[in-house]
C-alpha cells in the first residue's frame, strides 16, 4: 500500500510539469500580449506608446524570448527559488498577489465543502429511509430547485432578501470597518456572517447534487440482503443503518472527495464577482483577460496541482476504503 | 399434537393462519394466504414449492424481517424450550423493530440465506460479522466473542480460522461463505434455524457437504430446522415433515415418507413426477408441470392450481375456496378430490 502511494506521488510530478507547459502555452496563444494590452489601455487614456517603447518594455519583461525559453526560466525560478514571476497588473510578485487572496479563498472553499457534506449526507440518508414520505418529497423538490437555479440569480435573490430583512446586502466578506482591521473576535464573527450567503450560493448546486447521489446510493444499499442478515441477527435498526447501508453508500462519495476539491474552488468565480468577494476567482479572471501571464499561469498551475492531488487523494481513499482493493495489496 | 414426539411436548413454534398482503399497482396481492404449520424441537420441517409461491415471505415473517410493505396477519406463537422468561408469546404481536423481537432474532431463532455473497456485507471481515451476533446476545467482551467465533468457524469445518477470521467475504469461496453463514447463525445456539434455500447458489458437491454439515450440527446442537427449498431431493435427505406450498397456501402437509409414497394433491404428485431419479441430474426439476402460476391478485375464491390441474372438477374447484381435509392425523391436503365439503353438500 505504502509503495503504491509513493509510486502515485512520484507520478504526480511529471503530470504537473506537463500540464504546466500546456498551460503556459495556451495562455500566450491569443493574439497580442501583456504589452499590447497595456498600450491599448494607455492609448485609451491618451498616452500613445511608440513601437520602440513597446519593444523595450517587452525586452524588460522578457516577453521577446521564445516561448519555451520563457517557460524554462519561469519553471526554474519556481523550483529553485519558489518565485512564480511577476504580476504586471498588480505590479507585485505573483506570490504576493496569490497570498493576499489565498487565505480567504481557502476558508470559503473549505467551509463550503464542509457545508456541502454536512448538509447533504444526513438529508440523503433521511430521504432514502423515508422514501415517498412528505419529508422525502420536500427535500427532493428543494434539491431539484437548488440544482436548477443559476448561482448568480440565487446570489442576487439572497442579497436582496438580506437587504430587506437585515438592511445589509452583506456584500464582500467583511463590513467596511473590518476590511483593514487586524484580526479579532469581532472580525471573525463579521466574516462568518458574511460567509453565509456565499457558502449557500457556492455550495447549493453541489449539495443538491450530493443529496440526490446519497439518496440513490442509500436506496440501493437499504435493499441489499446484507441488511436483512443484519436484521436477522438482532441488530437494532439504528445500528444497521449506520454500519451497513450508510457505510457502503459513503464509499463512492468519500472517494470522490478529492475531485470536488478543485471544482468547488473554481466554481465560485461568478458568485465571487456578483457578491464582490475578495477571492481568487475574479483575480484570475482579470489576469486571463489582461494576459497577465505569470499570474494566470501560476494560478492555473495551482489548479492543476489541486486537481492532480485531488485525484491522488481519491485514489488512495478508494483503495483504503474498499476491502477488495485493499486485500489485493495485502495479497501481493 | 401430530407426530408422536409432538404429542408429549408442545411445538416450539406454531404458525396459524398466516397471511401476507402486498399492495400492488393493480390490486392487493395475497402473497401468503392462510398458512399453518408447527415446528418441533430437534425436527426438520421442509417448506417446498415453486419460485414465487411465498416461501421466503413465510419464513422471514417468523422473525418479522419482511419489508414494511408486507402487511402480515395471523399468529406465530413461540414457546421457548429452555428459557422461563420467554414463555409463550405471539411473535407477530411484537413491535417489529422493538427490543423483544430483537432478543429472539439471532439468539433463539436464527436464519441463513440463499446467497451467502450478498448476505454478507463486502465492507467488513467475516470475523467482524460473525462476532456481531455473539456480541449482541452472548457477551460484550470482545476477546471472548472472538474465541466463540473461532470455535464456530472450526465447527463448520473451516481450517486456518485465525486467518479466515480476518478475511473479507470476497476472499471466501461460495461453499466457505455458506459455512461461515451457518457458523454465524449457530453462534448463539438458537432453538430454531430457518434456512432459506441454503444450497441453491452452490454447486452439487458443495451442496451435499453443506447439507451434511447442517445435519451433523443439528444432531450435535439439537435445534429445529425450517428448511425452505424447491428441491425435493433435499427434502428427502433432510426433513422429517414436509409442507408443500402453492400460490401462498400450503396444499399438502405430511411426514416425509407419506409425501413421497402416498402423495394426494395433484401438485405434489406433479412435483414428484418431475423429480429426477436418484443420482440423476439435480439441476433440472419442478418446471415440467405445464402452465404458469397466476398472480394471486383479485382472485375469486377457487383452487389456485385449477388452471394446471389435470383432475380438476369444473364447477367445484373454480367456484369456491378449498378447505383443508385430513387424510390421517398427520396428513392433510387442500383439494376437492378428498373433500366432502363441497358447495351444496352439508359438512
Ligand atoms: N417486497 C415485495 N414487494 C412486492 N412483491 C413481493 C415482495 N416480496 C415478495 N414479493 C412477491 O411475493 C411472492 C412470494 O415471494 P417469495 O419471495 O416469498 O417467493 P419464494 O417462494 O421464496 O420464491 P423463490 O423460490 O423465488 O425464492 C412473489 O410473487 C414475489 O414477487
Ligand atoms: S382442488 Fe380441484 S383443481 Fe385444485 S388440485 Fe384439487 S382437483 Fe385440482
Ligand atoms: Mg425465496
Amino acid at each position: 500500500m505504502l509503495q503504491y502511494i509513493l509510486k502515485r506521488i512520484l507520478l504526480v510530478i511529471p503530470v504537473v510539469l506537463f500540464i504546466s507547459f500546456i498551460v503556459f502555452y495556451i495562455i500566450q496563444l491569443p493574439p497580442g500580449d501583456y504589452v499590447s494590452n497595456y498600450s491599448a489601455k494607455m492609448s485609451a487614456a491618451g498616452d500613445v506608446m511608440t513601437p520602440v517603447e513597446m519593444d523595450e518594455m517587452r525586452a524588460n519583461l522578457g516577453l521577446d524570448r521564445p516561448i519555451y525559453e520563457q517557460y524554462f526560466v519561469w519553471m526554474k525560478k519556481i523550483v529553485t527559488k519558489g518565485d512564480f514571476g511577476f504580476s504586471f497588473n498588480y505590479n507585485k510578485p505573483v506570490t504576493a498577489v496569490i497570498k493576499q487572496y489565498m487565505g480567504l479563498t481557502l476558508v470559503v472553499s473549505l467551509v463550503t465543502m464542509v457545508f456541502h457534506y454536512v448538509v447533504a449526507i444526513p438529508i440523503g440518508i433521511y430521504t432514502a429511509v423515508k422514501q415517498y414520505t412528505a419529508g422525502d418529497y420536500f427535500f427532493s423538490g428543494l434539491s431539484f430547485i437548488g440544482m436548477a437555479t443559476p448561482n448568480f440569480l440565487l446570489a442576487i435573490i439572497l442579497m436582496y432578501l438580506s437587504y430587506t430583512w437585515f438592511g445589509d446586502p452583506l456584500l464582500g466578506l467583511f463590513s467596511s470597518e473590518y476590511v483593514n482591521a487586524p484580526w479579532s473576535m469581532d472580525k471573525v464573527l463579521d466574516l462568518m456572517k458574511h460567509m453565509v450567503i456565499p457558502v449557500i450560493v457556492i455550495g447549493l448546486a453541489s449539495t443538491a447534487d450530493l443529496i440526490r447521489i446519497m439518496r440513490g446510493q442509500m436506496l440501493d444499499e437499504l435493499n441489499k440482503p446484507n441488511v436483512v442478515t443484519a436484521r436477522a441477527k438482532g441488530l437494532s435498526e439504528f445500528k444497521i443503518l449506520f454500519k451497513y447501508p450508510t457505510r457502503a453508500a459513503l464509499n463512492p462519495i468519500v472517494s470522490t472527495f478529492g475531485w470536488s476539491l478543485s471544482s468547488i474552488f473554481t466554481g465560485a468565480t461568478i458568485t465571487a464577482i456578483v457578491l464582490n468577494l475578495p477571492l481568487q476567482g475574479p483575480v484570475m479572471y482579470n489576469a486571463l483577460l489582461g494576459q497577465d501571464m505569470y499570474l494566470a499561469g501560476s494560478w492555473l498551475l495551482f489548479m492543476a496541482l489541486l486537481t492532480v492531488l485531488g485525484t491522488l487523494i481519491s485514489d488512495i481513499l478508494l483503495a483504503w476504503l474498499d476491502p477488495k482493493i485493499r486485500t489485493e495489496f495485502r495479497g501481493n | 399434537m401430530t407426530t408422536q414426539a409432538a404429542q408429549s411436548e408442545q411445538p416450539l413454534l406454531s404458525v396459524q393462519n398466516l397471511k401476507i398482503r402486498i399492495q400492488m399497482d393493480n390490486g392487493e396481492m395475497k402473497a401468503v394466504d392462510g398458512v399453518d404449520f408447527e415446528i418441533h424441537k430437534g425436527k426438520t420441517l421442509g417448506l417446498v414449492g415453486e419460485s414465487g409461491c411465498g416461501k421466503s415471505l413465510t419464513s422471514r415473517a417468523i422473525i418479522s424481517i419482511n419489508p414494511k410493505e408486507c402487511k402480515t396477519s395471523g399468529s406465530i406463537v413461540y414457546r421457548s424450550d429452555n428459557e422461563a422468561s420467554l414463555k409463550k408469546m405471539d411473535l407477530l404481536s411484537l413491535n417489529p423493530t422493538g427490543k423483544q423481537i430483537r432478543s429472539i432474532r439471532g439468539r433463539k431463532i436464527a436464519m441463513i440465506f440463499q446467497e451467502p455473497m450478498t448476505a454478507f456485507s463486502p465492507m467488513y471481515t467475516i470475523g467482524n460479522q460473525i462476532m456481531e451476533a455473539i456480541q449482541i446476545h452472548r457477551t460484550k467482551n470482545k476477546k471472548e466473542a472472538k474465541k466463540i467465533a473461532l470455535e464456530m468457524l472450526a465447527k463448520v469445518g473451516i481450517s486456518d480460522q485465525e486467518k479466515r477470521f480476518d478475511q473479507y467475504p470476497h476472499e471466501f469461496s461460495g461453499g466457505m461463505r455458506q459455512r461461515a453463514m451457518i457458523s454465524m447463525a449457530l453462534s448463539c445456539n438458537p432453538e430454531i434455524l430457518i434456512a432459506d434455500e441454503p444450497t441453491t447458489a452452490l454447486d452439487v458437491t458443495i451442496q451435499a457437504q453443506v447439507l451434511e454439515l447442517m445435519r451433523s450440527l443439528q444432531a450435535e446442537l439439537g435445534m429445529a430446522i425450517l428448511l425452505v427449498t424447491h428441491d425435493l431431493g433435499i427434502i428427502a435427505q433432510m426433513c422429517d415433515e414436509v409442507a408443500v406450498m402453492y400460490l401462498g397456501k400450503i396444499v399438502e402437509q405430511a411426514p416425509v415418507k407419506e409425501i413421497f409414497y402416498n402423495p394426494k394433491h395433484p401438485y405434489t404428485k406433479g412435483l414428484l413426477k418431475s423429480m429426477p431419479r436418484l443420482g440423476g441430474d439435480k439441476s433440472k426439476r419442478l418446471d415440467s408441470i405445464e402452465g404458469s402460476v397466476p398472480m394471486p391478485i383479485n382472485m375469486p375464491p377457487m383452487c389456485g392450481f385449477y388452471e394446471r390441474c389435470k383432475d380438476r372438477i369444473e364447477g367445484v374447484c373454480n367456484t369456491q375456496a378449498v378447505p383443508k381435509t385430513r387424510i390421517s392425523d398427520q396428513h392433510s391436503v387442500r383439494c376437492f378430490l378428498y373433500s366432502e365439503q363441497r358447495e351444496g353438500e352439508s359438512q
